[in-house]
């Protein structure tokens, strides 16, 4: 509740909040090529 | 939505690709098994921008008036390889769970690859007025808008600008590590 309070009234900032900033989710390329079939290998 | 992963053997032939006369002497260091395919723009902008940031939190800003982050102690190859690391880190951090770990979680990992395309490689930069300047900067495997193939795009990371180099400087590349 207090670091909520001190959030709101002095931007304080946790280090989750830093790591939001300094380390954004990589983007990456989409696989579009066509997936591989196993098939099964009967006796 | 699955992420495109390569693997170390064809990093390399992408790379080997990219350079017509591939230089046998040649230092080309591939550490992981798999490399996931970064997206260039998300690369060019964000991360570029993130990276900033760091260097900052790390204290490695630059002054006022000055254009460059490297310093005569740290200069361009580590900034490179401050880049590479950074960039492996965010891999790390959006992919945080163990094999076993994502194989039970409800949230899985974006990707499974070791690594991811960005690495870092050493030539003799032509435009430098010393023709024999050493350089180093970034080299990413991605894919450029419109292609559908995947490439290298060449980025200094002093200023995260898209780098052109020539067949010379292609061919003079003695050290890359991805």
């Amino acid at each position: 509740m207090v670091r909520k309070i001190l959030k709101k009234l002095f931007k304080f900032k946790d280090i989750e909040d830093y790591h939001a900033e300094l380390y954004p989710k990589m983007k990456y390329i989409e696989d579009l090529r066509p997936k591989k079939k196993y098939k099964s290998k009967k006796k | 939505m699955s992420v495109l992963s390569i693997t170390g053997q064809e990093l390399l032939d992408i790379v080997h690709k990219d350079i017509d006369d591939f230089s046998l002497d040649a230092g080309y260091y591939i550490t992981d098994s798999t490399y996931a395919v970064p997206e260039l723009v998300h690369m060019r902008t964000e991360v570029y921008h993130s990276f900033t940031k760091w260097l900052k939190f790390i204290g490695l800003d630059r002054k006022k008036g000055e254009k460059q982050f490297w310093h005569r102690k740290f200069d361009c190859e580590n900034l490179a390889s401050l880049y590479k690391s950074y960039c492996d880190l965010l891999h790390y951090k959006t992919n945080p769970l163990t094999f076993t770990e994502n194989s039970k979680a409800k949230k899985k990992n974006k990707s499974n690859s070791e690594g991811l395309a960005v690495g870092t490689i050493w030539y003799d930069n032509n435009k430098a007025s010393n023709p024999t300047t050493a350089h180093a900067i970034n080299a990413i495997i991605t894919q450029k808008p419109g292609q559908k193939e995947l490439s290298v795009v060449y980025i200094e990371p002093n200023n995260g600008s898209q780098v052109s180099l020539t067949k010379k400087e292609k061919e003079s590349i003695w050290y890359a590590k991805f």
